[in-house]
């Protein structure tokens, strides 16, 4: 029988963070192989979730279900198979990775204990580390402290473990040093001497700053591909002062003259000046994260973003603001995602919400709403009034809403725009993604900090060329989803896998915009008094 | 017999030092630096009277306590950028001294104090206000996280725990 380097023994939770990826990070190192034990109790707890709560069991996602499917087709993914004796099947995936299904009499649902799986599997799979113990693993806190007191080895899933400080990684803190040599080279210096000054690597779109009001970004040279899709590269990158005008906080759009506002909003700091100009409307960064904390501006801006990106201007306006002469806004529609599982999750508690489809999700939508009502499209004084609601509709067909959007709204100018020939915003949830892919269209991903891990692998693998995707969360705080925490979440999951590539930009908005009591409220969570 | 309800006094304590500088510095930035650079600023000049390692530690907390209240008067005064500005080249010296020195001595006699520089000379050599500030943000958080606490001795010593797992 094959050695194993280490044996491990992941329990439903992990799987349901890390949906089947866990079995691809569990591999070994080349010249090793690992082993995954799956108990089939452990299996028909992925299935019929006994071990969630019920509210655990509303946020689960598709891990559990995708992991199951994996299983379902280990045959046809396995190299080899060799049946032992007495329940044991073992699937050679690679010379790194074996898979044992493990049934009775070893074990069985049952008699289950994990006190008689650890000594089973130990006695079956005696690997190299851990005195040749199996290691369950597991990132609830409750089975640490149960297992390890019975002297088991108890370990976390390591790749799925991700720290709140990864958000952090949005601006770095620049030294004197650093300052000066910029300021003597024009404002300019190349990526190479500033990662040696700093003694780390920087990422493209990050930022260094210096004083409250005074930043550097990374930048370069984009090198596209030939159908100018995807972005393939960064030459003469660089690192590279802010203008002293852009204290101002006027944003500017293409070759259009700096504004104060966008679509009515304007940005209150340097950061959310930072994050619009250079992540939000710039066309060069596909995926945008905004951090912050509630009251920090995320939702309003992000908002506004979108919709200005949506709009159809005229030509002379759309040559200015993107130098291209193509018909339409830069981006079809606008898709808004949202964790939340009364969209249509298993318990679909619309139904018991009273009013129409839109008075049903409006609750859900409070955030936007009031984000709306920021916008040019509420105006103050003159001009046409968009209702909420009318972001949803169509001009010439009757979706779920039953409605038809207003003649009147569809051409009212907006911003110098019009509102685009479909949908302004589709709704969808998470739990409907399966086969869908998107092209063209501004995603807003919101509360990533509520999504698992594979929840956001699974909605960021959905999208097609002309994409761009803002996803919003605050992983230091609202995390709702039971099976999340601020070390394993969707948010910074996702951070730590993009933050490197060029398309990528990492915003944080610092400033909280709020009251003293919101800011004790913000705090109330105390799990300690 | 009634007897009379004894006072909880309000003692000082991280939590509500915290609450008074988060109103004068809403950004969490600056509040970083503010808190991280104060902590490390107010044990400089550590000098540690005799006592048991608890005492010692608790006093290291006071003397934090006292930079941060000083800091709340400057910030009254002026502004949280002054503040900072009055902490920052006294750290950055001793550090620089510290990473500096061929020969590894105690910075202060605060033992808290050289496990901050340690850390920061292990992995931020080049760039130790990144890791400050990003240390600071975190013992902003997890203080309020824990909230208020209500007695003398396990305020000291839970103020010093936060400290040590953010800072040191």
């Amino acid at each position: 029988m094959t050695q194993y380097h280490n044996v491990f023994v992941p329990f439903p939770d992990v799987f349901r963070l890390g949906g089947p990826t866990v079995f691809n990070e569990l591999a070994a190192k080349p010249g090793n192989t690992n082993l995954i034990v799956m108990p089939m109790p452990l299996v028909d707890r992925l299935e019929d979730g006994k071990d969630l709560t019920e509210v655990e069991r509303k946020f689960q996602g598709r891990g559990a279900a995708d992991t199951l499917s994996y299983l379902g087709d280990l045959k046809k993914k396995a190299t080899r198979i060799e049946v032992t004796e007495g329940g044991i099947t073992i699937y050679t995936l690679s010379d790194t990775l074996h898979v044992a299904s493990l049934d009775k009499p070893h074990v069985s649902s049952d008699t289950f204990s994990v006190n008689d799986l650890e000594a089973a599997v130990a006695k079956l799979f005696p690997s190299d580390s851990e005195g040749g113990r199996p290691q369950l693993m597991t990132s609830r806190d409750k089975y640490h402290f149960k297992f390890s007191g019975r002297g088991m080895t108890v370990v976390e899933p390591e790749f799925l473990l991700t720290g709140f400080d990864e958000v952090n990684e949005a601006i770095l803190e620049g030294t004197d040093e650093l300052y000066v040599k910029l300021q003597e080279n024009s404002g300019t210096l190349p990526l190479e001497q500033v990662t040696e000054m700093l003694g780390r690597k920087l990422f493209t779109h990050q930022f260094v700053q210096f004083a409250p009001t005074d930043f550097a970004r990374v930048t370069g040279e984009y090198v596209r591909n030939k159908s100018g899709t995807r972005i393939v590269g960064v030459e003469n990158p660089r690192l590279v002062l802010l203008d002293p005008s852009e204290k101002s906080k006027r944003i500017k759009i293409g070759n259009e003259r700096p504004v104060e506002r966008v679509l009515g909003v304007q940005a209150l700091d340097m950061e959310q000046y930072i994050a619009m100009q250079y992540g939000l409307l710039n066309p060069d960064v596909e995926l945008v994260f905004v951090c912050g904390g509630a009251g920090s501006g995320k939702t309003v801006l992000s908002y506004a973003a979108a919709v200005d990106q949506v709009l159809c201007y005229p030509k002379s306006v759309r040559t200015n603001r993107s130098g291209s002469d193509e018909r339409g806004g830069q981006f079809k529609q606008i898709v808004l995602l949202k964790p939340f599982e009364t969209m249509g999750g298993a318990r679909r508690d619309v139904g018991f919400l009273p009013g129409s489809l839109f008075d049903k999700i409006k609750k859900q939508l409070d955030s936007y709403a009031d984000a709306h009502k920021l916008t040019s499209l509420v105006p103050k004084g003159e001009g046409t009034y968009i209702p909420f609601e009318a972001m949803f509709l169509h001009p010439r067909y009757e979706n779920d809403f039953n409605k038809l959007r207003p003649e009147g709204i569809n051409k009212a100018r907006i911003n110098g725009g019009y509102l685009p020939p479909n949908e302004v915003i589709e709704l969808t949830y998470s739990g409907f993604l399966r086969g869908r892919s998107f092209h063209d269209t501004l995603v807003m991903v919101d509360e990533a900090q509520n999504f698992t891990p594979y929840e956001m692998k699974t909605i960021l693998s959905r999208m097609g060329p002309g994409c761009k995707v803002i996803v919003m969360g605050d992983a230091e705080d609202q995390i709702d989803n039971p099976l999340c925490t601020p070390e394993i979440n969707g948010l910074t999951h996702a951070i730590r896998q993009f933050k490197a590539k060029d398309y990528c930009g990492i915003f944080q908005l610092r400033h909280l915009h709020r009251s003293q009591m919101a800011e004790d409220a913000h705090h109330w969570n105390s799990v300690y008094r | 017999m009634v007897r009379a309800k004894k006072e909880r006094g309000q003692e000082t304590q991280l939590y509500d030092l915290f609450r008074k500088l988060s109103a004068y510095e809403q950004n969490e930035r600056e509040l970083g630096l503010l808190i991280s650079y104060t902590v490390a600023s107010s044990l400089i000049g550590f000098k540690s009277e005799s006592g048991s390692v608890e005492e010692r530690r608790h006093q290291q907390v006071k003397a934090v306590y006292s930079g941060l209240e000083e800091a709340i008067e400057f910030c009254k005064e002026e502004d949280s950028y002054h503040a900072f500005c009055q902490v920052r080249p006294g750290v950055e010296s001793s550090l620089r001294e510290y990473i500096g020195a061929k020969e590894e001595k105690p910075v202060s006699q605060s033992e808290l104090l050289t496990r901050i520089f340690n850390k920061l000379s292990r992995s931020n050599q080049r760039n130790p206000t990144d890791r400050l500030k990003r240390d600071g943000i975190a013992l902003y958080n997890e203080t309020m996280r824990e909230g208020q606490k209500n007695r003398r001795l396990d305020v000291l010593t839970a103020d010093y725990a936060l400290i040590s797992s953010t800072l040191g």
